[in-house]
């Protein structure tokens, strides 16, 4: 496909770029009906204008896309009906009566001129009208967007006991606006952009202008702009596109579909981009430690929250090796735990007909089986898989004497812990690795283990997203010694007054803010 | 994809450091001090650690006044470019064959304590395998690694140390100045060995983004790893005795193994801290490991060093398994350490000096004239 549209693609495209329009009306119309051929949902509204109908005019739109009501009652009303019962001042020119219906005539809060054809397609396809008058060489594009969308709603994936409940939507525009909602200041800036060939996805970068690491910015920038493809569905395109390491498991850039999360991203110099059409908002750079948290952290009373990082640490780090510990103690050193223990393993194991690891894979793999089928289904099917699972894999599979009991219960653990995981594709990143865990431990019992978690740390250290390496400020524990108070402990807020790793340096400090010029910031 | 800038900061070469030294030596320095000087192994340590101290002073003042060049322009700059390259051979043979045979101790070292019907052969291949993933991504992720795995490799080591304290008896340090000083310094060379690592600084000297820093992070480095062969030394010490340690052989992996702590859910400590040491050998073999890449790559004048990790693999591989057994292993360390090492770490930076100062001079008769 990619060759034939390369050879062949590009020469049928229709040479609209650049192109004026003329000045008889119906030659317009019939250039925009040549390019919009079977193209059943554009509407041309022919219509005259004027006491004489003196005028005529068109109105195209895409059915579907822009506000029927709207166009109805600003526009076709007033253009129709109003004009008459105006009294007739002297019109002369064409231009005056442009002018009078630009000024008095059309009530829409959003209008502009525009001068070619290529743009008039571009806007009738993204939602706007187009006014088209006779003997006028110009184009009025009447902001109508208005179509059939989902309202804001609570957040799926992120979901948290206290902090707000709105989730961005399909709707660029209510994105931004969320966003906007959160941060009052001139000073973050939107920067759109529109990609894919054929979609024209509108994609935005928000950012605080002064806070932003411009390196950052600039990097951002170039990897949209370098991004060519012909149609961008979700945001989880533009992240592949952009990322700095796609043969990794582990995302190098945070979504979200929380714009709480999204802000305050903002204001720690990070770079949010929205995608139309996505719910999740991409935030670059990211770190491993940001994956760890969650929107809650912040909202509840530091120590609590420092407790649950740990813990998610902790979980973090079971559902990594849980089976594989299981195997390298049962299979290679069982002199490590405790005697009573050991000897309960053994006993448990007795009658197991397969050797640790493959026992350990059997039920990793049911597990997943198990999930991969949990996701897919419908609500009410959805809780039968979890009997059945539960059923087969607890009791019928130890019954059975397929594997032992104690491996049921590392599973269980092990799986529990990689759903508490806040990042959804950090935990599948983890799953995977786990099963390399198992190998590792089967083959080489603790050696293996200790040598694949130095492989994945070589491999963590390596990353590094827009610039900032991926582990940090692990890894630059003395440079940034500051950034730890938000990792693996949240620090009262009041203690937090730094930015972290993400900010210019200039800005790294939150309370200062007054200090500095008061841009834009009103009175205060 | 994004390009590294291969720098590495000061506490990030400072962690890189620390790692790599104390990776060589904190298995049989207690032994091997024991053995030759009882209870005066502190003294030894000192004399080392002053020892190494101004030589690391040294090389990083070398790296000071030639910022931002690598171990092969240091070496044509001043020692002309056939010696340079001759030097540059032995410095990559010096590091295949230290690192083989550390790379064999580390393997019966597994071998005994972790897997012990496993062939040694495969434990040390693995070990290969996993240093060739680090060496192929570089110097950054090296200095990144190193200091993430520090902080953890001390938070781990302080309740371990913790508890092996309520089995040691101080009066085992003592008596005091037993040994006459004549043998006090023959015995040097064996805390040298332990101090091995440091002279990686010429060649990662021109990875720090501050060089002007390299002398003072240096000294510090090495105060640092002498203040904790110290207290190793002692821990060691006090727990067994002299006696007792003459004959162990490896003390420190003895000394964890004392630890006893019923009730805990693991009974056996031991396990744990052979992991916490498989990272710490792997953090001493692979800066070597990595070097010999850089300098292969320097010689040849390519600028990616990738290539030649793998081809280095079976080299290793083979000197590792010369040896026949583990009490060979040491003699030809002990044999190698006394000649390759003083040459290396002392003939070559202070030849370096030399002809830097020559030519500092003759740049101040051409100023003049």
């Amino acid at each position: 496909m990619g060759l034939f549209d390369k050879l062949f693609g590009k020469k049928d495209k229709k040479g609209y770029d650049g192109l004026k329009p003329f000045k008889s009306l119906d030659k317009n119309i019939e250039l925009l009906k040549d390019a919009f051929k079977d193209c059943t949902d554009i509407v041309y509204r022919e219509f005259s204008i004027g006491e004489q109908h003196e005028v005529k005019a068109a109105l195209v739109y895409t059915d579907g896309l822009a506000d029927k009501m709207l166009l109805s009652k600003f526009v076709l009303n007033n253009l129709m009906i109003s004009t008459r019962l105006t009294d007739n001042e002297t019109i002369d020119s064409t231009q005056q009566v442009i002018n009078q219906i630009k000024n008095k005539v059309i009530a829409v809060t959003e209008m502009k001129e525009i001068e070619t054809i290529d743009e008039a397609i571009m806007n009738i396809l993204s939602g706007e009208s187009v006014l088209l008058i006779d003997q006028y060489d110009k184009i009025i594009i009447v902001s109508s967007k208005g179509w059939a969308a989902r309202g804001v709603s609570d957040p799926v994936t992120e979901v948290v006991v206290r902090g707000s409940r709105d989730a961005f939507t399909e709707t660029f525009r209510i994105n931004t606006a969320l966003i906007r909602r959160r941060i009052r200041d001139a000073r973050l800036k939107i920067k759109t952009y529109q990609v894919g060939e054929r979609s024209k996805t509108d994609v935005a970068i928000m950012y605080m202008e002064d806070i932003v690491d411009p390196k950052v910015l600039i990097e951002v920038d170039k990897r949209i702009k370098e991004i060519d493809f012909d149609a961008i569905i979700d945001s989880g395109y533009i992240e592949q596109f952009i990322e700095d390491n796609w043969i990794t498991l582990f995302p190098q850039i945070q979504n979200t579909e929380r714009p709480d999360v999204s802000a305050a991203a903002i204001l720690e110099g990070r770079v949010v981009i929205i995608v139309d059409n996505s719910p999740f908002a991409l935030i670059v750079p990211t770190t491993f430690n940001m994956m760890m948290q969650s929107a809650e952290d912040y909202y509840e009373r530091w120590p609590i929250a420092s407790a649950t990082r740990i813990l998610r640490y902790i979980a973090a780090f079971i559902s990594l090796t849980g089976p594989s510990l299981y195997v390298s103690i049962s299979v290679f050193h069982p002199q490590m735990i405790p005697t009573k223990l050991a000897i309960t393993l053994s006993t448990n194991r007795q009658g197991v007909p397969f050797p640790a690891i493959v026992e350990a894979l059997i039920m990793e793999v049911a597990i997943e089986i198990l999930r991969e089928a949990g996701v897919r289904l419908p609500k009410p099917i959805g809780a039968t898989i979890g009997i059945v699972g539960g059923l087969v894999i607890g009791q019928a599979a130890v019954e059975a004497g397929i594997v032992a009991p104690l491996l049921v219960i590392v599973v269980a653990i092990t799986a529990i812990s990689s759903f508490s995981i806040p990042s959804y594709n950090v935990a599948i990143g983890f799953r995977l690795l786990r099963f390399a865990f198992i190998f590792a431990a089967g083959s080489l019992g603790l050696y293996g283990v200790a040598l694949v978690s130095l492989l994945l740390l070589v491999h963590l250290c390596s990353l590094k997203s827009f610039g900032i390496p991926y582990l940090s400020p692990f890894v630059t524990f003395i440079d940034t010694f500051s950034d730890l108070k938000d990792t693996l402990v949240r620090s009262p807020l009041i203690a937090m007054s730094n930015r972290g790793i993400t900010a210019r340096l200039s800005q790294k400090n939150r309370m200062d803010d007054k200090k500095q010029e008061n841009f834009g910031k009103g009175e205060e | 994809m994004y390009q590294n800038n291969e720098k590495v900061s000061t506490s990030q070469m400072v962690s890189i450091f620390i790692l790599t030294i104390v990776g060589t030596g904190i298995l049989t320095l207690p032994r091997s001090l024991a053995e030759a000087v009882g209870t005066d192994g502190w003294i030894v340590i000192l004399l080392g650690g002053v020892i190494t101290t101004a030589l690391v002073y040294l090389m990083s003042y070398i790296v000071k006044k030639l910022p931002g060049m690598n171990f092969m322009e240091i070496l044509t700059e001043t020692v002309t470019k056939p010696v340079a390259y001759v030097l540059a051979g032995v410095f990559i043979l010096y590091s295949l064959v230290l690192n083989s045979l550390l790379l064999r101790i580390f393997g019966e070292v597994i071998k005994m304590f972790l897997l012990l019907r496993t062939p040694i052969e495969v434990i040390m291949f693995s070990m290969l395998l996993t240093c060739i993933y680090l060496v192929r991504r570089g110097i950054e992720t090296l200095g990144r690694l190193a200091e993430l795995l520090l902080p953890i490799i001390i938070l781990l080591n302080i309740p371990l140390f913790l508890l092996t304290i309520q089995g040691t008896n101080l009066s085992n340090l003592l008596p005091l100045f037993q040994t006459p000083v004549l043998d006090l310094i023959k015995a040097v060379p064996i805390s040298f060995f332990s101090f091995l690592g440091f002279e990686l600084i010429l060649i990662f000297g021109v990875f720090y983004n501050k060089p002007e820093l390299a002398p003072k992070s240096g000294v510090y480095t090495m105060i640092m790893v002498t203040l904790f062969y110290l207290f190793l030394n002692s821990m060691v010490l006090a727990s067994f005795g002299t006696y007792q340690t003459r004959h162990l052989i490896w003390p420190t992996l003895s000394l964890f193994k004392t630890i006893e702590f019923p009730g805990l859910f693991i009974e056996n400590v031991e396990s744990v801290v052979m992991v916490v040491w498989v990272s710490i050998v792997f953090m001493s073999i692979a800066p070597f490991y990595l070097s010999k890449a850089l300098l292969l790559a320097q010689i040849s004048g390519l600028r990616n060093h990738n290539m030649f990790a793998l081809p280095l693999l079976p080299i290793m591989y083979f000197i590792s398994l010369y040896p026949d057994s583990m009490a060979a292993t040491y003699e030809y360390l002990d044999i190698f350490t006394k000649y390759a090492s003083t040459f290396i770490a002392i003939v070559v930076p202070i030849l370096i000096l030399m002809a830097l100062l020559i030519r500092k001079g003759f740049g101040k008769e051409g100023k003049n004239a």
